[in-house]
Formats: C-alpha cells, sequence, structure tokens
C-alpha cells in the first residue's frame, strides 16, 4: 500500500497533535502535512511558493473555523477548481450544527465527521479514516 | 336568596371591574373596581352605551360578534380574552389589555349581561420580560455550552492521553491524580451535553402537529431495546391517544421517564413500567408508573430542577438533567407534570397534553 499522503487543515496544535498521536497509534502507511489556516492549505495544494514540492494530498481533512480563510471558503475553493476537486476532502470538525453539516455536502464534502469528544473514540475515527481513504478506496491518482 | 345589599357590599368591594348592561349595550351597573381600571365614575358612564369602553378599533369587531354570538350560545357564562385578546379603553384613551368574563342573565323578563373584567397590563408585561430573558437565558446556555466544549474537549482528550500513556509508569498516587482529571472532564462534558439538550427544547423545538402517542412509545421501546434485554425489564403500554404535539420532543419526554423507570430499579426485582393515558378535563393525562425503588414524597418536586439529584453518583450514574428537560417539554406544550412515590413503593409520572378538541 502506498503511503496516504494525508494533509491536516487544523489551527488547533492540540488536535493536530492528537491526530498525529492517532497515526502513530494506527500504525499506517500515511505522511502528515499539516496547514493552519485555510489560505496555506490552498497554497499548499496549489504548490504555490514554498510548496511546490508539495505531494498532492490523497486526503485533506478540514477544520471548518479557521483563521483567514475558514473551512467552507477553503471546501468551496477546492471543489470549484477543476484541477483539484476529486481531490477528498472530509470535513473533521466540533460542530454538530445541521446548517454546518448540510452546508459542507452542498460544498461537495465527501465526508463530514465530528470529532468525537472521547480520545478512543475520535482515535478511531482517524484511524477508520485513513483506513478507508488509504486502502479501502480507488481514486483517480491510483488508476 | 342572598340579600340585595350584602350582594352590592360583595359587587362594590371587587378590585375586578363589574359591569351590567342590557341588551342594547347601555351600561346599568358600574362597580368602584371598574372606576379604578377604566377612569369613569359611575355616574359618568350609567346609561350610555357600553361602546365607550371599547378602543374604536375592536368597535366593529365587538359588534359583528363578541356580544350577537354570545346572545345565541347556548352557554350562559364564557370567558373572553384567554386565548385571544382583548382590550379596554379608559377615560384619558389608554387602551390597556384586559380579561372578561361574561355571563348572561333574564332579570324581570328583561336580558342582561354582566361582565367582569380584569386589567391584565401588569401581568402582559411580566409575561414578555419573561419570556424574552428566557429566551436570553437559553441562547447563552446554547452558545457557552457550544464554546466550553471546545477546550473541554483538549483537556478531556489530553488526560485520557496521559492515563493511556502514563497509567502505571509514574507512582499509585499520580493514577489516582488522573483518574480523577479523567473522570472530571468526562462527567463536564455529559453536563454541558444535556443543558445543550435543555436548551434546545426552547430554542429548536418544531411545531406543534398531531402525534400518535402509540406510535411514539414504540419508537421509545426500540431506542431502549438493549436496556429492556440488560435489565429484564417489561414495559406495558395502555392505548394511547393521538395529541397535537412535537413528536421528537414527545419521544424524548417519554424515553427519558421510561429509561429512569429502568435505571431506578430495585436489585431484587426485574423492573416493570406501565404507561397508560386517560381523560382529564380537556387534556390527556399520561403516567408512567414503576415498581422500583421510588422516593420521598417530599423530594417530588426537587427532582425536576436542573442538577438535583437523590442519589450519588456512585449509586445511579447521571447529571440531573433528565427530568428538567421532562418539565420544559411537558411546559412548553402547555401541559404539567408531577410525580408521586414512596420508598420501595415505586414512583409514577403523571404529565398533561392539553387537548380541547374531544
Amino acid at each position: 500500500m502506498k503511503p496516504l499522503e494525508l494533509l491536516l487543515v487544523e489551527d488547533n496544535p492540540g488536535d493536530v497533535e492528537l491526530t498525529r498521536e492517532a497515526l502513530r497509534e494506527a500504525a499506517l502507511p500515511c505522511r502528515l502535512a499539516v496547514a493552519t489556516d485555510g489560505a496555506e492549505a490552498l497554497r499548499v495544494l496549489r504548490r504555490e511558493g514554498a510548496h511546490a514540492d508539495a505531494p498532492r494530498p490523497g486526503l485533506v481533512l478540514l477544520d471548518l473555523n479557521l483563521p483567514k480563510l475558514d473551512g467552507r471558503a477553503v471546501l468551496a475553493a477546492v471543489k470549484g477548481d477543476p484541477a483539484l476537486r476529486d481531490v477528498p476532502v472530509v470535513v473533521l470538525t466540533t460542530s454538530r450544527a445541521a446548517a454546518d453539516v448540510r452546508e459542507a455536502y452542498a460544498l461537495h464534502a465527501n465526508a463530514y465527521v465530528v470529532k468525537p469528544a472521547d480520545l478512543d473514540a475520535h482515535f478511531a475515527a482517524v484511524r477508520a479514516l485513513v483506513e478507508f481513504w488509504g486502502g479501502v478506496v480507488v481514486r483517480p491518482a491510483d488508476v | 336568596m342572598l340579600n340585595a345589599a350584602l350582594l352590592e357590599g360583595i359587587v362594590q368591594l371587587a378590585s375586578e371591574g363589574i359591569i351590567s348592561i342590557d341588551a342594547e349595550e347601555r351600561i346599568h351597573l358600574f362597580n368602584r373596581g371598574a372606576e379604578e381600571i377604566f377612569g369613569w365614575s359611575a355616574a359618568e358612564v350609567v346609561g350610555k352605551p357600553l361602546e365607550m369602553l371599547i378602543p374604536a378599533r375592536y368597535r366593529p369587531q365587538h359588534h359583528a360578534e363578541h356580544l350577537p354570538r354570545f346572545a345565541a350560545a347556548h352557554e350562559t357564562a364564557r370567558r373572553m380574552g384567554e386565548r385571544r385578546e382583548v382590550f379596554g379603553l379608559r377615560k384619558s384613551g389608554e387602551e390597556f389589555p384586559a380579561e372578561v368574563s361574561i355571563s348572561r342573565v333574564d332579570v324581570d323578563g328583561r336580558r342582561m349581561y354582566n361582565a367582569v373584567v380584569r386589567d391584565v397590563t401588569e401581568r402582559r408585561r411580566y409575561e414578555t420580560a419573561l419570556q424574552r430573558s428566557n429566551a436570553e437565558l437559553e441562547q447563552f446556555a446554547y452558545v457557552a455550552s457550544h464554546d466550553l466544549q471546545e477546550p473541554l474537549r483538549m483537556v478531556a482528550s489530553y488526560t485520557q492521553l496521559l492515563a493511556r500513556r502514563y497509567q502505571g509508569r509514574l507512582d499509585p498516587q499520580a493514577d489516582t491524580y488522573i483518574r480523577f482529571a479523567v473522570e472530571g472532564a468526562q462527567r463536564m462534558q455529559a453536563l454541558i451535553h444535556d443543558l445543550l439538550a435543555l436548551s434546545r427544547v426552547g430554542t429548536q423545538g418544531r411545531a406543534l402537529a398531531p402525534v400518535d402517542t402509540g406510535d411514539v412509545m414504540a419508537g421509545v421501546l426500540r431506542w431502549l431495546g438493549p436496556a429492556l434485554e440488560e435489565s429484564g425489564g417489561e414495559v406495558a403500554v395502555g392505548a394511547l391517544p393521538t395529541v397535537t404535539a412535537d413528536a421528537g420532543q414527545l419521544q424524548q419526554l417519554f424515553q427519558n421517564l421510561v429509561a429512569n423507570a429502568l435505571k431506578f430499579r430495585r436489585p431484587d426485582a426485574a423492573p416493570r413500567v406501565e404507561v397508560t393515558a386517560a381523560r382529564e378535563g380537556a387534556a390527556w393525562r399520561f403516567t408512567v408508573r414503576d415498581n422500583g425503588i421510588g422516593f420521598e414524597p417530599e423530594f417530588a418536586d426537587q427532582i425536576f430542577v436542573v442538577f438535583q439529584r437523590l442519589h450519588t453518583r456512585a449509586e445511579y450514574p447521571g447529571t440531573g438533567v433528565g427530568l428538567a428537560i421532562c418539565k420544559k417539554i411537558v411546559e412548553r406544550h402547555g401541559g404539567t407534570i408531577r410525580a408521586e412515590s414512596a420508598p420501595g413503593a415505586g414512583a409514577a409520572f403523571h404529565f398533561t397534553i392539553p387537548d380541547p378538541s374531544a
């Protein structure tokens, strides 16, 4: 299995570290890159400036509430860009609000995951996401 | 037969306005209460038309609907203003919200109408202020609990991670500290979760529509299936009516009550729960009765207060929000809820859902 290139868009260092720990425990083949605001996420995806050599992510984990450019705007930009729209984007947020869920899917999010409050559940969710997007599914880049 | 002077004394003593009119709507009697409310003296209004006490914009409606309809009605007494706002007009030209009860009598062959008028200005003002402050409180609770969850999730996650990585690698005292921290964070999460649910009763309720409570209970039983199996419990459901309600909230209400009945079971007996309904005036009264541990009758009101618990968390887990949610749901539907019990004798929770139709 080729390692999954994972781009985590998350401004909270505590959450970034939790995802790192979850990946470490899962011991699945993947590489983690982190963008701490929405504008940086788009620069990474478009390989702009210092990110010219950034790999194309096999999965983007996107928080909704971000500085500069929030997650909804990032989602709209990615899904509105013919060169990027086939990159799977999974929203990973604390919000369970119906309006947020509906909006995310309307903007063509590939999935919407509420960050579990419990650590075990959180780790299990991260593991399941990497297993699914890194191993179960076939993406355009794989064929 | 009551003495006329005695009756006159009572009429003058009443703080409500008491007004008698004839079939032509001329004022015959105008007591002291009416003088205070309307600002007219009896001498100024007796013999004059009633409509001088009604704001001009309500007069056509009054003539077209209220009196003719009541004159033709079978009933001889009625209360106005409970469902629809009724307004009076003071001498000063000021309008005021009123509650009016009217009765029809025949005196010496003459048709007369009596009206008892209550000025509800103050009450309406309180109600409006109360509604506003409740709405603000709900909004605050909702926002606060959302924003509190975020840092709390960090505390909970990292204390759990600490436990996972370092349990048994520090000294036993450290393990205890970690355990308390983990439990505290988890408990606070549960509290915030339940507070959110409580605030949602007011902020995210749906419109009331006809709901078959039998279907609702069937849903509750499916949801409680695992708990029923685990406890060996049985729920007997009687014939349940269709009521006008928020189906989701009704389900939550029954769910909380039946789940409580299963939770507070006696250690030596499988839980038996009965859910029944009966008419009670213009409402349906529902009863959820169990054979559980019960409680002292003096706590029958306190248990509906948020965070009030009768047991330690070690005995029975919970946040103390469930029955507060039940109360809020019932009150949103215009009903009341109460509990009766005695230690060891099981408990019964009765609530009403108004249904004037049947």
